[in-house]
């Protein structure tokens, strides 16, 4: 009997348990359907609405933004009557909009007087334009609208009139101008780009104060609906220039625009190279000046970094600095750059091979020093030298990720290791530190990071070549970065312009800084066609004095 | 960049196999030692005991043990001793960075053609390494030399080349020209006793001596004074500072004077169907100190003095010339003067040149020494100051 029962009991249970999946699967299948269909009636509805959106009732609009912005949390649908019975709604993104701004520009004036036709209102609003607010403007298109709205402007939307009122109140947070981090200058100006493109443009306008200053604005980013700035001076700049640019732009589609770096790999001559061909700087000053030269310079919004084009691997050795100071300072400084340019990239290369390939060319107490300095390493050059270099490029990038405030623990600690340990220790020897020390300081003497960054890469293979070949390798090394440098192109422009090819003229600001006084003329690459940058003779007064006296 | 790519893993592949050498498998051979014994010649190899010179530390003897190391085996031939100190060596010697030869008095007389045929084929022997001469035995005498004034023993030779206080014979100078090829001056190195020498106190310091004449690679008597061998140095513009001593005009006292470098123009003219060498001389002195009653201030006197250096440097030129002349060696080269002046007779004369020289060419020489600096006092210190306040 017990038996019995608890079989029942158990084919009940299981029954009951069946029952309840269907159930579950029935509802799961329901749902699925339910959200699909509502999917497919949501595209439905708005596929008619598109239709809708352009019509004049206010009511089938309304839902066309409620159902666009759904889900979206910070839109607010203001909606009011203004007298007589004209039924209004207001639309913003709270958090990007000026809320007070509108209150008091938009909602008193409208709310305090009484209309009694509907055309006197959009007589008032559109014909006699008397809302107290200027940039006012209106749209017809409901995406339009839309898109409006996503930048944080208002829309106002009326029942029985298809336009509707954009309210350019947008107003969000932004970063304030600070000094520039990373390209500091000890007398010229501080100020660097923020995020903000629009402060961006209105620093380089506060420079540059003609009409002549172009801005061409564009929109990138299928998602992001980045602005995009390209700033020029009209007459200066090429036109060939400009059109390639905007040709190559033109081809960027892509779902978001983040950083101008996304510009750069689009629209750059060779992505593949390790040098880059645009530059990038955080300064409007340098910006200015580049546009003065007839260069095009593109401002991406939410970027604190403007790009130069063209660029030649000379304007990457010239500090902005260089045009501020002395020029007789700015150009033995310069002096000191290009030889710890080539001492970043060669110095461990050139230590490998003359110590395993050309021991006759050092001077025998240099030679004995050393030799005796390495007696307890147990590595060869090649491998000690690249533990070094790559300890350091750890290092380096290590202090770049850790937070300020552990940072010094590990920079001791880094000194400690690759300094002290590794050479008491018997690792290392001294005079590898020593190179690798005056490596990493000479790599960022180099004013463009990049630059310093794409020599300081380079100079992996050509310790490799230099184990291997001896001098004989760095030569073929210099020999293919140089063809390559060579090849390069950057807009048109030959990379190692004015070098190769050579113009003299230009050539001037490359191993001197011209004083101010000399530099009558545009360098030949940028702006062929207008050189003349100021009258000749701008120390005329002093040829005046001598002739008086 | 496939290709680059591709180019640098080839790269790869061939480290460690092409002919690099790390620093510390290598033994730099800092001098070579060259005698001649019984048994053949003998080869030593001077080379820095890096093992011995602690990195960090500042002074080698730190460790305790011996810095520089002698390494030398006999046999026949100059290279078949060479490959046998080779064998002994636990590292592969570089002669790359040599600039010493030494050669012993005994191997010197039997010929130094041996190291100059080397010289000339290998290209890793400096065609500039400087060669000395020891009077003896050369490696014992450099193996027990003490070192005191510098890390190594080289780098004494080195400083001596440099601050031209020996004078420098390198292997090019034998292989100027050919008519005279085989030629020149070898300095000598001395090791000096306890009493006397580089630095007294110590025992076998070493120092400068004269030089020895060498004609077709072969010593000849006589060995140069140290006074003959700066007269040499000048020839060859080589001297630097020297200090001398003439007889005063006026009385019996003598003037010291002190030269900080000669200038030497030496051509070659023809007077009355003779050659003459024309050795020139000029020099400004300065003069250091006076121990006569001459004043500096009267012009004739200085002019006189002028004269006296003339004459001297005239003499001690012409003697040493004269020495040189006599043993038929053209340690000079004169033959170069006379091949580009006079091509035509240089081709009549050129296979009897050393016969030429020695018995025909003229030398004269023609100091021209002036006193550039009278040092603030006219009169000596004690005609001025001693003698005077005696008078009061």
């Amino acid at each position: 009997m017990k038996q019995e029962e608890k079989e029942k009991r158990e084919k009940l249970v299981q029954l009951e348990q069946q029952n309840e999946q269907m159930q579950q699967q029935s509802q799961l299948e329901q749902l699925t359907q339910r959200e699909q269909q509502d999917q497919q009636m949501k595209q439905d509805a708005m596929e008619q609405q598109e239709s809708i959106a352009s019509s004049p009732e206010l009511a089938p609009r309304l839902e066309w933004f409620k159902l666009r912005l759904e889900r979206v949390a910070e839109v607010v649908f203001h909606e009011f009557t203004v007298d007589y019975g004209h039924s209004c709604v207001l639309i913003y993104m709270s958090g990007m909009f000026d809320i007070k701004q509108a209150e008091r520009n938009l909602l008193e004036p409208l709310l305090g007087k009484v209309f009694y036709m509907k055309d006197e209102l959009t007589q008032y609003l559109f014909s006699r334009n008397q809302l107290p607010v200027t940039e006012l403007h209106w749209v017809d298109r409901a995406a339009d609208a839309l898109q409006a709205i996503l930048q944080g402007y208002g829309i106002l939307l009326f029942q029985g009139e298809p336009r509707m009122l954009v309210l350019p109140y947008a107003n969000y947070e932004t970063r304030s101008i600070v000094e520039a981090p990373n390209e500091t200058v000890l007398r010229g100006p501080r100020e660097a780009f923020i995020e903000d493109i629009g402060v961006n443009i209105s620093l380089l306008r506060r420079r540059i104060k003609s009409p002549l200053l172009k801005t061409e604005e564009y929109t990138f980013g299928r998602h992001t609906s980045t602005r995009v700035v390209l700033a020029y001076m009209e007459g200066i700049c090429k036109d060939s220039l400009i059109h390639e640019v905007r040709r190559r732009i033109s081809y960027l589609d892509i779902d978001g625009v983040l950083s101008s770096s996304q510009i750069e790999e689009t629209i750059t001559d060779r992505s593949s190279s390790p040098f880059t061909q645009i530059q990038y700087t955080e300064r409007p000053d340098v910006v200015s000046s580049s546009i003065l030269e007839g260069r095009v310079a593109i401002l991406v919004d939410n970027t604190p970094i403007a790009l130069l084009a063209p660029t030649t691997i000379f304007s990457k050795m010239q500090s902005s600095e260089d045009y501020y100071q002395n020029f007789v300072a700015a150009t033995a400084i310069r002096y000191i750059r290009y030889l710890f340019l080539f001492i970043s990239f060669l110095l461990p290369s050139f230590y490998i091979a003359i110590s395993t390939f050309h021991a006759e060319m050092i001077p025998f107490r240099l030679l004995v020093t050393v030799a005796s300095a390495r007696e307890v390493v147990p590595f060869p050059a090649l491998l000690e030298a690249f533990i070094m270099e790559i300890s350091f490029e750890a290092l380096r990038e290590a202090s770049v990720r850790i937070p300020k405030s552990i940072g010094q623990t590990v920079s001791i600690i880094g000194a400690l290791i690759i300094g002290t340990a590794a050479v008491q220790a018997g690792i290392v020897s001294a005079a590898m530190v020593i190179i690798v020390s005056v490596t990493g300081i000479a790599s960022f003497i180099i004013p463009s990071f990049d630059l310093g960054l794409s020599f300081r890469l380079m100079r992996f293979p050509l310790m490799l070549l230099a184990g291997t070949f001896g001098i004989f390798g760095i030569a073929c090394g210099m020999f293919l970065i140089y063809t390559h440098a060579l090849n390069l192109e950057s807009f048109g422009v030959p990379y190692l312009t004015p070098m190769a090819p050579s113009n003299r003229d230009s050539a001037k600001d490359v191993w001197m800084r011209a004083p101010w006084w000399r530099m009558n003329e545009r360098p030949s690459f940028a702006a062929p066609n207008n050189r003349n940058r100021q009258k000749k003779q701008a120390r005329g007064w002093k040829l005046e004095q001598e002739d008086l006296e | 960049m496939r290709k680059l790519i591709i180019s640098l893993l080839l790269l790869m592949m061939l480290t460690g196999c092409w002919s690099s050498e790390e620093l510390n498998d290598q033994a730099f051979i800092g001098v070579l030692i060259i005698d001649r014994n019984d048994d053949g010649i003998e080869v030593t190899f001077g080379v820095p005991l890096t093992t011995n010179l602690a990195s960090g530390e500042t002074s080698g003897s730190a460790s305790g043990g011996e810095v520089f190391g002698y390494f030398s085996r006999t046999a026949p031939t100059l290279e078949e001793a060479m490959q046998k100190v080779q064998g002994d060596l636990s590292r592969r010697a570089n002669i790359g960075q040599n600039r010493n030869i030494v050669v012993g008095r005994r191997f010197a007389e039997e010929g130094i053609t041996p190291v100059l045929e080397l010289a000339a084929r290998n290209p890793n022997i400096r065609m500039n390494t400087n060669m000395f001469l020891v009077d003896g035995y050369a490696k014992d005498e450099v193996a027990k030399a003490t070192v005191t004034s510098e890390r190594f023993f080289i780098s004494i030779l080195n400083k001596y080349v440099e601050h031209r206080t020996a004078l420098q014979t390198t292997i090019k100078d034998f292989m100027l020209s050919k008519a005279s090829g085989g030629d020149g001056l070898l300095p000598i190195i001395n090791f000096s006793n306890t009493t006397e020498g580089a630095m007294v106190g110590k025992s076998s310091t070493v120092g400068t001596g004269g030089a020895a004449i060498i004609k077709k690679g072969k010593l000849v008597e006589p060995i140069l004074t140290p006074d003959q061998t700066s007269a040499a140095q000048s020839i060859r513009n080589q001297l630097g500072n020297y200090f001398f001593s003439i007889k005063s005009p006026t009385e019996n006292g003598w003037i010291g004077l002190y030269s900080t470098s000669v200038d030497v123009k030496t051509k070659i003219v023809k007077k009355e169907k003779k050659y003459h060498i024309l050795i020139k001389p000029t020099s400004e002195v300065e003069a250091i100190s006076n121990n006569s009653t001459m004043n500096f201030a009267i012009y004739e006197e200085v002019k006189k003095l002028e004269d006296r250096i003339d004459q001297f440097s005239d003499q001690l030129h012409a003697d040493t010339m004269l020495i040189i002349q006599q043993t038929g060696a053209d340690v000079f080269h004169f033959d170069r003067y006379m091949m580009v002046k006079y091509p035509q007779e240089w081709r009549k004369i050129k296979d009897h040149w050393r016969e030429y020289y020695r018995d025909q060419l003229a030398i004269d020489i023609d100091s021209d020494i002036r006193i550039r600096r009278k040092g603030s006092t006219v009169r000596s210190f004690k005609s001025q100051f001693i003698e005077h306040n005696e008078g009061d």
